[in-house]
């Protein structure tokens, strides 16, 4: 399986990761397209369950920033 | 106090509005406060985008907090505010009126783009050629004319960096954007150069060869070596384009019934009837000749002209529609509007030559110039077929001097003829181009300058023998043109030859004007015509071109068309005939200052032309072919490359031809408006200290030294480097780092402090180290200036833990090893021994200064500056500028750091807002919305709009796939794909969808909802659509830029990134706000200055307080503050705030008096007091301020307490009020707590007190035993002048305390490092600087509003850097020494600030609740207190009325009006008793299960397996 066909879901705060992703993207940095970020509140509102809820549907990797 | 003085004065309420002047940081939230208040804001910017400094900056100390992730909410907040509106571009011109009726006249720079319409895709950008350094990354990057200012910036538009007009175009008839396509080509774009061209002449080729170029001489290029060969890369651009197969150009639809004749097929005619074309009108052009083209066809020869260039322009216009009738004379006029014409414009050029009236001059072989020129370019004297003309005898003469002549002469020696030149001026004032005369002369034309022509000889059977001559003395031109000359006696001899070519002259054929015609001829034989209009007398007939204006250039014909043309447009279309005033347009030209330093700073390398090939002489005789070879690749790009880019931004329009949405304007002028505010708040920042003009520290000149801004950009991750350091000269990791601190302050020239510096230092510092930790850095000091709070303990991590060396001297020298880059610092240690030591890089920590503009703009609003340009402001009222209703902030007050700026920004805003009061809301508006639509018994039907956004995602992955795919997602009813979603167009169309596919949820696919979210929200609030039934799939920052290198992966993450989207949204439920009222009442905990203070600002604003004191009265701590500093007495003071405080009815005074309890929240909070009588009363206030003040340390350090003559300053201070003053004082800063943290006014009460002593007693021996003299901003004079007045300072380390003994005699024992020795002094009074302490119940107070405190007892505020007087709890404010140790003014300042963040919330009458909030099922809570623990807003409490699990009393409640959604108490409930709405479990899951390929029902969401969804 190559790096692309991954899911790693990266649970990204509102408020400073999500907008560091932006950030990213503009300028052009590259990283695999298995990254899929999804906001949240904070990072505060995630807990073991939304981890392990994500495992059990079968992504690769959970990645928190805030 | 005097502000309502003024007030009474004025006539009527005064003006609701207020200018925000500077868009930093401090003007921002001067701003939000006002906005927040009721006022509308004007916020005034200089540059494209608000942000200041604080934007560049990389992180902020003393947390390292990221400054871009703490400005930027505040950036868009302050961005999207209804009730502020952002003048970017803009400046302060002049003030008229008084406070509370102000009006300003600002001016508004053009920005070349529409800030409204522009949605920041980049794309102008992306074509721009210009290459500019970045000012915003200090000159580190470069960047293109089209900018946006940083990638957050608000607006999120783009700009254009326009100087003004080049030169170049300036100079040139027809508006040629020569930098444009110069720079096109140095970017090897020929289309692109072409295109521009093309917009303002349809004759690039003819031009690239004949042009005169005035380009040229108005080249700024000129002026330091030669001017750019503008005409040479004009032809090469054509030569190139026009090397490939013409492309016929497309036909312009005729939309226009009116039709056009033009009477000349001439550069002027062609040029008119092309722009008339494009209009959509039927052009017919006449032309006498056979062939079109005019004088460039067959007045130029073909060496200079081929006629396939010309035949190939020509062809363009016809393409467009154009019909041109050949070999057809006009006889006249009146025919042309016979046959249908509705206008007729007359450009039939000057054709016919001119003979001198000389004897001779009509023989048979004498020829006129345009007659011979067009002989020859019909053919006429091709080999064997000249039978119909004069054959050319062996030996030609042309007389004249000009260009034409020239023409004549090298097109005689093409057909091998000996030819000679004869005209009246001298050789170097001959009117044909000098370079021209040497291609003549090159080619063996022998040239007779200054020569009378009498007579023209001949044989009996009338051949030319010769032509007699004068040799010219002088000659002049009298009144009216009139000639007259003076010959040399005895000169007259004989010129031989067989033809003579008159080329003196020419002028129009005008025969078809009949006299009758209505149309006026002049005396020159020229049209006469109105030369706005270029309407001839005839209604209906124009004429430009030659024919009116006598013989020009082909670059003037084309201008002259292009006006002749918009005349006969106005014309029919029955508008005015007069052009409608043009704007001004600025000429950019570089000074000779400028251009001096670009050459000093090697941006401009002297080199000359690059040479043009021409074809070698013994090639050309003989030969028509072309003489000027063109340039090749290389040769044209290094040649443009020697532009200086006069105007920056080239008007090459490749912006406004990339730009989808049309928001380039490039004929955008400086707009002047005038506003009406009533009050103004200045805060206009500062410029860093231009350290390149202190030659010692070798910025500029030395690579390797760059100032501290231009390292905090390289430390930067999204700046230049992308967070390396790197050494600018080779671009290597530096391994010895060297800060020098104090450059441009605290030196001879600036004597004030700069306030920041130490800490950004040790801040960049500390930065470096983690992103090199192998770096040696060494800071080159004189005192560590760590004066506030957090400040000391930074310093002694960034020394202890990351081993930053810090040295205490100036440095002595500095110089650059030329080998090696490396700088080698010379500097002395403390103990006198003399160091050279290399540095791989030094970073001059620069002061602040405050810029010229600043100081102008001061100048021209009449207040009081310094001679620094620093802003004075009133004793009493310390953010008032002399004048009225004017207030400065930040830095220009004074150097100083965020966190104070931000507090006076806030207290301006108070300040300004108790002026206005009565106007609070009288010119507010907000915004209205369509009812909304009840969805909650439809179906799903969820729309998906995905963006283009130009070529940002259409460009790297497959956007019409991505839209087909969503239309096939469970739910979606409706996709489509936009170029622009956000485009106001697109924006409203998608609302039209939402009601005509009633569209219930939508998912737009495009850039962030951090910047667009807000936008699509009130899109569906206008649509009818609850706002929280919208969702964004981030596919551009998160997909297309970052995986740009593969369509297909980004494709398929575009199409995950969708359906995750469409998942959640189909969950997505409206979510509803509800007012809470608000008690319009405040407390005030703490009579001291901070306390009075904000009680006075808020009763004057209107709004009742309750003030608890608990002493028996009013002043704190400012009643034991005796001596004046720097001019201002405290009693003074005190006594005014007392009586602002007991003569305002609003305030009830609580003296003797504590608070004992509070509950509630912000805007309905109940707190008890227990009065001085023992009695017990409950206050209901909205907001409440904390100012309960500090206490001056009294602990058992240096033996204080156990003798009388050790006494604290403040002590000290009260005794100098007495007769009983020392003979000799030691004073000891940094006792017992200041060891741990700097109490910031210790070192400026000493040496007040220090002064006041020698100002008492001026033989008194003071010594000041010290660590670091901390004094910043101005307070460092105090510290000059107490040196210049013998008070002696001895620095101490820590590990090397003083020792103090009162044996009978005081003694204290200290070591002095300079001297190396130890140092004994016997002083009268041993003087401690104690620091404050936080007053003994300020923590009990803490814990009945929730508040925190830190470790060192004092308030602790939300935010260090940008919410400096909040707490984090909502509705509760600090100021005051509670917070931190500060001075009397500062703590005014701190204390205005609370009051102004209090009427944010006071000014309301409902505070919004709901929306995205944390909400407990009572049912399973157990009161278990978990969530009252993690909530970090202090939200939630236990009702104990409430019933929870089973039934049981004591569930927890969460205030809606003060969560802040984020849900942290939801993930920590260990019953799953909270949910947070638009954020519910599945809410938050069904994005995971989407991305796998589940349905939102095919999985099991936590809110399924024991949690009720909601």
């Amino acid at each position: 399986m190559s790096d692309d066909q991954l899911n790693i879901v990266a649970y990204c705060c509102e408020h400073c990761a999500y907008a560091a992703a932006d950030l990213a993207g503009g300028l052009r940095m590259q990283y695999p397209s298995a990254v899929k970020v999804v906001e949240v509140p904070c990072t505060g509102r995630i807990d073991v369950l939304t981890v392990l809820l994500a495992f059990e549907e079968g992504v690769d990797g959970v990645m928190a920033a805030g | 106090m005097d502000g309502f003085r003024h007030m009474e004065s004025m006539n009527g309420e005064p003006t609701g509005a207020v200018m925000v002047v500077g868009g930093g940081i401090a003007g921002m939230q001067a701003s939000l406060d006002l906005a927040d208040q009721g006022f509308k804001v004007y916020l005034v910017e200089s540059q494209s985008a608000i942000g200041g400094k604080m934007a560049q900056l990389d992180k902020t100390f003393p947390t390292n907090d990221c400054a871009m992730c703490t400005i930027s909410p505040k950036l868009v907040e302050t961005g999207r505010h209804p009730n502020i509106e952002l003048l970017t571009d803009a400046e302060v011109l002049d003030i008229a009126g008084e406070v509370g009726d102000y009006t300003v006249e600002v001016k508004r720079h053009p920005r070349y783009i529409d800030t409204d319409v522009c949605i920041a895709c980049g794309d102008c950008a992306t074509v721009c050629p210009i290459v500019v350094p970045d000012a915003f990354n200090e000159g580190l990057a470069p960047r293109r004319a089209a900018f946006k200012l940083y990638p957050q910036a608000v607006p999120n538009a783009y700009a254009i960096d326009k100087a003004g007009v080049a030169p170049c175009r300036d100079a040139c008839p027809a508006g040629q954007r020569a930098q444009g396509y110069i720079a096109l080509i140095t970017d090897g774009r020929w289309d692109d150069a072409m295109r521009v061209i093309k917009l303002d002449n349809p004759f690039p080729g003819i031009c690239g060869r004949i042009c005169n170029h005035r380009c040229e001489i108005a080249c700024t290029r000129g002026r330091v070596d030669e001017p750019i060969n503008i005409r040479a890369l004009k032809r090469f651009i054509t030569d190139k384009v026009y090397a490939r197969p013409r492309q016929p150009v497309e036909a312009i639809p005729k939309t226009h019934d009116e039709s056009i004749a033009i009477i000349g097929a001439g550069p002027c005619g062609l040029t008119a009837a092309q722009d008339l074309a494009m209009e959509g009108f039927a052009v017919t052009v006449y032309e006498s000749m056979p062939v079109a083209g005019g004088m460039l066809r067959l007045g130029v020869p073909e060496f200079r002209l081929p006629t396939e260039v010309v035949e190939r322009e020509v062809q363009d216009i016809v393409d467009l529609g154009v019909e041109i009738k050949l070999n057809h004379t006009v006889d006249n006029l009146d025919d042309l509007f016979d046959v249908g014409h509705n206008a007729v414009l007359i450009a039939v050029g000057a054709h016919e030559g001119v003979r001198l009236p000389i004897p001779g001059a009509d023989l048979p072989d004498v020829l006129i110039n345009t007659q011979f020129l067009r002989d020859m370019r019909l053919g006429h004297y091709d080999e064997g077929s000249g039978a119909d003309v004069r054959p050319l005898g062996r030996r030609v003469l042309v007389l004249g001097g000009g260009n034409v002549a020239i023409d004549v002469a090298r097109s005689a020696v093409r057909l091998g003829r000996e030819v000679h030149m004869a005209c009246l001026e001298t050789r170097d004032r001959m009117p044909a181009h000098a370079w021209e005369v040497e291609a003549a002369e090159a080619e063996g034309i022998t040239v007779h300058p200054g020569r009378t022509f009498e007579r023209i000889l001949s044989d009996d059977e009338g051949r030319i023998t010769g032509v007699e001559c004068q040799e010219v003395a002088s000659f002049s031109f009298g009144e009216g043109g009139k000639l007259s000359v003076s010959t040399v006696e005895d000169s007259t001899h004989v010129l031989e030859c067989d033809t003579v070519i008159f080329s003196v002259g020419q002028r129009s054929g005008l025969a078809f004007i009949p006299d009758d015609a209505g149309v006026g001829v002049t005396k020159q034989n020229t049209i006469s015509i109105d030369p706005h209009t270029l309407a001839a007398n005839r209604e209906g007939v124009f004429a430009a071109g030659d024919s009116v204006s006598g013989t020009s250039f082909v670059i003037e014909a084309v201008d002259s068309g292009h006006k002749a043309a918009a005349s006969l447009l106005r014309y029919l279309r029955g508008e005015d005939l007069t052009p409608p005033p043009g704007p001004e347009y600025p000429v950019a030209s570089p000074t000779d200052e400028e251009l001096g330093q670009r050459i000093a700073s090697g941006h401009i390398v002297r080199r000359p032309r690059i040479p043009l090939p021409e074809l070698p002489v013994e090639d050309r005789i003989g030969s028509f072919a072309e003489i000027e070879r063109g340039y090749d690749d290389e040769s044209a790009r290094a040649e443009a490359s020697r532009c200086l880019a006069c105007g920056v931004c080239s008007e090459c329009m490749s912006c406004a031809f990339a730009c989808g949405v049309n928001a380039v304007d490039h004929d955008m002028v400086a707009k002047i408006s005038k506003i009406d505010v009533g009050a103004v708040i200045l805060a206009p920042g500062y410029q860093v200290y231009r350290a390149e003009l202190a030659e010692e520290y070798g910025l500029g000149r030395y690579p390797n030294v760059i100032t501290a801004m231009q390292f905090e950009r390289m430390l930067s991750a999204s700046g230049p480097t992308t967070g390396h350091i790197a050494r600018p000269s080779d671009h290597a990791t530096p391994k010895r780092i060297a800060f020098l601190q104090c450059v441009g302050s605290r030196d001879q020239i600036r004597d004030y402090c700069s306030a920041v510096c130490c800490m950004y230092a040790t801040k960049e510092a500390i930065m470096a180290k983690e992103h090199e930790p192998d770096l040696d850095i060494q800071v080159f000091m004189m005192d560590m200036r760590a004066f506030s709070k957090g400040y000391w303990s930074y310093f002694e991590r960034a020394r202890d833990r990351y081993g930053v060396e810090y040295t205490r001297c100036r440095i002595s020298g500095l110089r650059e090893d030329p080998a090696t880059r490396n700088l080698m610092v010379r500097y002395n240690d403390e103990a006198g021994g003399l160091h050279e030591e290399p540095f791989d890089m030094v970073v001059l920590s620069v002061g602040m200064e405050i810029s010229d503009s600043v100081r102008e703009l001061g100048n021209r609003l009449g207040v009081e500056l310094d001679e620094y340009g620093f802003c004075h402001t009133a004793q009493f009222n310390p953010l008032e500028s002399s004048k009225p209703g004017i207030y400065a902030v930040g830095p220009f007050r004074e150097p100083k750091d965020i966190p104070e700026s931000v507090i006076e920004a806030s207290g301006a805003a108070a300040a300004a807002a108790a002026r206005l009061n009565e106007s609070r809301f009288s010119l507010t508006t907000t915004p209205t919305f369509p009812d909304e639509r009840d969805v909650s018994e439809e179906d799903l039907r969820i729309g998906v709009f995905v963006c283009h956004c130009g070529s940002n995602i259409g460009g790297f992955l497959d956007v019409p796939d991505v839209a087909d795919y969503a239309g096939t997602l469970p739910g979606v009813a409706y996709s489509e794909a936009n170029l622009y979603t956000c485009s106001q167009d697109s924006v409203k169309h998608i609302a039209e969808q939402v009601q005509e596919q009633q569209l219930n949820r939508v998912v737009v696919a495009s850039c962030t909802p951090l910047t667009h979210g807000p936008l699509f929200r009130d899109m569906l609030r206008s649509a009818g659509l609850n706002p929280y039934l919208f969702e964004m799939a981030n596919i551009r920052n998160q997909c297309s830029w970052v995986h740009s290198n593969d369509n297909e992966a980004a494709t398929a993450k575009a199409r995950d990134l969708v359906r995750m989207a469409v998942a959640r949204a189909g969950l997505l439920e409206p979510q509803h706000t509800f007012e809470v009222p608000v008690t319009k009442r405040a407390l005030v905990v703490g009579g001291g200055v901070a306390g009075m203070t904000a009680a006075a600002t808020l009763a004057e604003q209107g709004y009742p307080v309750d003030l608890v004191e608990r002493e028996e009265s009013l002043g704190g701590n400012l009643d034991r503050v005796r001596m004046p500093f720097q001019g201002k007495r405290p009693q003074d003071l005190l006594a005014e705030l007392t009586s602002r405080v007991e003569r305002n009815p609003l305030i009830d005074l609580h003296l003797g008096s504590r608070v004992t309890g509070s509950s509630g929240f912000m805007g309905n909070f109940t707190s008890t007091v227990r009065e001085a009588d023992g009695s017990e009363s409950e206050v209901e206030h909205g907001v409440t301020i904390l100012a309960t003040g500090g206490q001056e340390y009294r602990g058992p350090e240096y033996g204080y307490g156990t003798d009388p003559r050790i006494v604290t300053q403040q002590e000290f201070e009260q005794r100098l009020e007495t007769e009983d003053i020392p003979d000799s004082v030691v004073m000891i800063q940094c006792v017992g707590p200041a060891e741990k943290y700097c109490s910031r006014i210790c070192c400026t009460i000493a040496l007040k007190n220090a002064l006041a002593l020698k100002e008492r007693k001026p033989d008194a021996q003071v010594v000041v035993l010290y660590r670091d003299i901390r004094v910043y901003g101005f307070k460092e004079r105090s510290y000059t002048e107490a040196r210049e007045k013998g008070v002696l300072f001895v620095h101490y380390e820590p590990a090397e305390k003083p020792v103090v003994e009162a044996n009978g005699s005081l003694q204290v024992r200290a070591r002095d490092p300079i001297l190396d020795r130890a140092l004994e002094l016997e002083p009268d009074l041993v003087v401690l600087s104690m620091p404050v302490v936080p007053r003994d119940d300020s923590d009990e107070l803490a814990n009945f509003f929730k508040c925190s405190i830190d470790a060192d007892g004092f308030f602790l505020e939300a935010h260090v850097k940008l919410r400096p007087v909040d707490f984090s709890t909502d509705g509760v404010f600090m100021a005051g020494m509670a917070h931190y140790p500060k001075l009397s003014d500062e703590t005014m300042i701190q204390a205005q600030a609370a009051a102004a963040r209090a009427a944010r919330v006071l000014s309301r009458d409902t505070l919004l609740a709901g929306g995205q909030v944390a909400v407990v099922d009572h049912e399973l809570c157990t009161g278990c207190l978990t969530c009252v623990r993690v909530c970090p807003f202090s939200v939630h409490r236990i009702d104990p009325d409430q019933p929870g699990i089973g039934g049981i009393l004591g569930a927890a409640t969460i205030e809606a009006a003060i969560c802040r959604g984020c849900g942290v108490c939801v993930a920590e409930c260990p019953g799953h008793a909270i949910q947070l709405m638009h954020f519910t479990d599945s809410q938050a899951t069904a994005k995971v299960a989407a991305l796998l390929g589940h349905s939102p029902e095919g999985f099991v969401p936590l809110d399924s397996i024991g949690v009720p969804s909601r």
